[in-house]
């Protein structure tokens, strides 16, 4: 009983409200790596190399991924639960108005706490690139996950269009993408996403990603005669987004055969053209300029440089707690809302 | 990047505003002075509004969007709160004449440091055209006002002001949540997810969690009246930082326009 009391007391609140109010503040502060890029993680970690060691053991440098803060939020959840029992029982003594604000906000409250937990165990984002024109089967590998663990997509996704437009002080002022899809039921459908307008498809919520730019279409012809596909998309710096003369570079490595090929790629727009370097160690393969169309023969493998299109991020996510987050701060601020003249006086012990 | 009112120039705003924030200051200072100097002080604190409340308009019609996004406009929408805030509250109760008066001393201070940021017209993002805009940037202002006025009775009101300063509180812990609410809710349609622990988000809840502690704290007899109100300054303070502070120090995704 004195435990039961215990853990639904304003004591007990007050405790582990101050407690958690010290260690968000501070996690707010110290550099969480989980939100550092790998470069910045490893600077964070060389410059401070003693205190982000003992950071790190004590996980305050990933606080929100702790399982001792989720404890301590578990804990204020059934605080949270034991009150809003206890002032419910005590609701048939006063049953006014503000007795019952009290009730729904702090069950409110409740709701927020569990809905929050369950979005940190199950929510899940990750960034997609795909070009004007390319299709997604729901592969894994094209996904640069951000948080949480993918499940399946059970759905195809098309990228129809992208449409940017940028103002002259080289801002963005619309993005909009033109997106069809089939779900598992087969019905072909289209949407446009774009700022505050996600669309739903296979239960994943997509977002413009606000990354944009464009996208060398590269057709390989292999020695076995085997042809692939090679998309490289090239980020343009918003300053060149409204304007035909842009330029971007790309290096990256291939495996050709069982060999590594470096690739140094420049392309350009008006005219647009790919500026292309091949080198294996140190020996240069071959250098030169294509157009779309053009193609090339660099050790044994042809490749054609099919077209130059827009390409633009995508973000997925996929959430089950936040409906109820969203239910639980509506509740909260409509049952504190009744406490507006009402006094809380009464319904204390 | 255009000046932002048609009827005057950058200039002309910068004195005006910087007339404004003076007018401001004085008024404070002579409303925690003697009975006698406070009706002046008055009519020159509603003069100054006024004024201040034109300069808004004027922007706002000058660029065609509500200015409450850059840091200048953020700044300079809180001082407008805040008087207006100590306008109705001194009506209502005229003995918050002076325990409220620190009101007008942060709004003084505001306006002021406003000034030290550019004050240029920029074009809307997507994202921020949105409904919830117009309730989160104001929200925030709201809460900033009532934390300020519940702060102003734990310094300057004396015992007289306990209930009401902790009664307050309550409506600060409100409305401030409320605020991070809608910021949850907007960022779920911007950015595919509600909450991400960027170190505005952190603090704004540590300052929600702070408010809840004190006054979750209060209901114990032994802290209900000065005591706890005077405690409530903690939790202030990190309001202050969470809402002006934490973005000169942190750089947070939350704060794209902040320094234009
Ligand atoms: C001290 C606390 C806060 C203040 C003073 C504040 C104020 C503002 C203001 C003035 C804007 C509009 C312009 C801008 O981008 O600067 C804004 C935008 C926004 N706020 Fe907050 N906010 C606060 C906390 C939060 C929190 C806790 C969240 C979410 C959990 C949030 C979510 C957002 C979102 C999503 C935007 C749109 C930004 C964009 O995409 O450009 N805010 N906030």
């Amino acid at each position: 009983m004195r435990l039961w009391r215990l853990l639904g007391s304003h004591q007990l609140a007050t405790a582990l409200l101050g407690g958690l109010a010290l260690l968000v503040a501070l996690g707010g502060t110290l550099p969480q790596t989980a939100r550092l890029s790998p470069q910045e993680r490893q600077g964070w970690q060389q410059e401070w190399s003693v205190s982000s060691g003992w950071l790190d053991s004590l996980r305050l440098s990933d606080m929100f991924g702790a399982w001792w803060f989720w404890a301590l939020c578990a804990v204020l959840l059934l605080n949270l639960l034991a009150g809003t029992l206890q002032l419910t029982l005590r609701l048939r003594a006063a049953p006014t108005l503000a007795a019952w604000g009290l009730v729904v906000g702090h069950g409110g409250l409740l709701v927020i706490v569990a809905g929050a937990m369950l979005s940190a165990r199950s929510g899940f984002g990750a960034h997609l690139e795909l070009t004007e024109g390319e299709i997604w089967h729901g592969a894994a590998d094209k996904l640069v996950v951000d948080r949480g663990r993918a499940g399946g997509f059970d759905g195809v996704l098309r990228l129809d269009q992208v449409e940017a437009t940028v103002g002259q002080d080289s801002r963005l002022r619309e993005l909009q993408l033109g997106l069809s899809w089939q779900e598992s039921n087969g019905v072909l459908q289209q949407g446009m996403v774009s700022a505050n307008r996600p669309v739903t498809v296979a239960g994943y919520r997509i977002y413009p990603d606000n990354t944009f730019g464009k996208s060398a279409v590269l057709e390989r012809l292999l020695g076995d005669g085997s042809r692939r596909l090679l998309l490289v998309h090239f980020p343009l710096p918003r300053a060149q987004w409204g304007s035909p003369r842009w330029q971007a570079e790309h290096d990256r490595a291939l495996n050709v055969g069982d060999e590594i090929r470096a690739f140094r790629l420049r392309l350009e727009g008006d005219p647009v053209r790919l500026h292309m370097t091949v080198s294996r160690g140190a020996e240069i393969l071959f250098e030169g300029w294509l157009q779309p169309g053009d193609s090339v023969t660099v050790g044994g493998e042809r490749m054609t440089l099919r077209q130059v299109s827009p390409w633009a991020g995508l973000y997925l996510a996929a959430d089950r707690g936040a409906p109820w987050v969203f239910a639980g701060m509506l509740l909260a601020v409509a049952g504190f809302c009744c406490l507006w003249r009402g006094s809380i006086d009464g319904v204390r012990r | 990047m255009s000046a932002a009112t048609p009827v005057l120039t950058p200039e002309l705003v910068q004195v005006v505003q910087a007339g404004v924030g003076t007018v401001y200051l004085l008024s404070a200072l002579l409303l925690v002075g003697r009975p006698r100097l406070q009706s002046g002080a008055l009519v020159l604190l509603a003069g100054a509004w006024l004024v201040h409340v034109a300069l808004f308009l004027l922007r706002w019609y000058g660029q065609g969007q509500l200015p409450i996004v850059t840091r200048y406009e953020d700044l300079t929408l809180d001082a407008l709160f805040l008087v207006c805030g100590y306008g109705l509250a001194q009506w209502r109760r005229p003995d918050l004449r002076r325990a409220a008066a620190l009101m007008v001393l942060a709004a003084a201070v505001l306006v002021l440091g406003a000034l030290g940021y550019s004050q240029n017209v920029y074009p809307w993002s997507p994202a921020l055209r949105i409904f919830w805009l117009q309730v989160h940037a104001p929200l925030n202002s709201l809460a900033v006002t009532l934390a300020t006025l519940a702060a102003s009775l734990a310094l300057l009101g004396g015992r007289e002001q306990e209930l009401r300063c902790s009664r307050l509180l309550w409506w600060v812990l409100l409305l401030w949540s409320a605020m991070v609410a809608t910021g949850a809710y907007w960022a779920y349609l911007a950015w595919g997810r509600f909450w991400g622990w960027d170190p505005i988000e952190s603090w704004a809840l540590a300052t929600a969690l702070a408010y809840a502690a004190v006054c979750h704290l209060m209901l114990r007899p032994g802290w209900s009246g000065q005591r706890g109100c005077r405690l409530a300054l903690l939790p202030y303070a990190m309001l202050l930082f969470t809402t002006y502070g934490l973005v000169l120090v942190r750089y947070s995704m939350h704060g794209q326009y902040l320094f234009r």
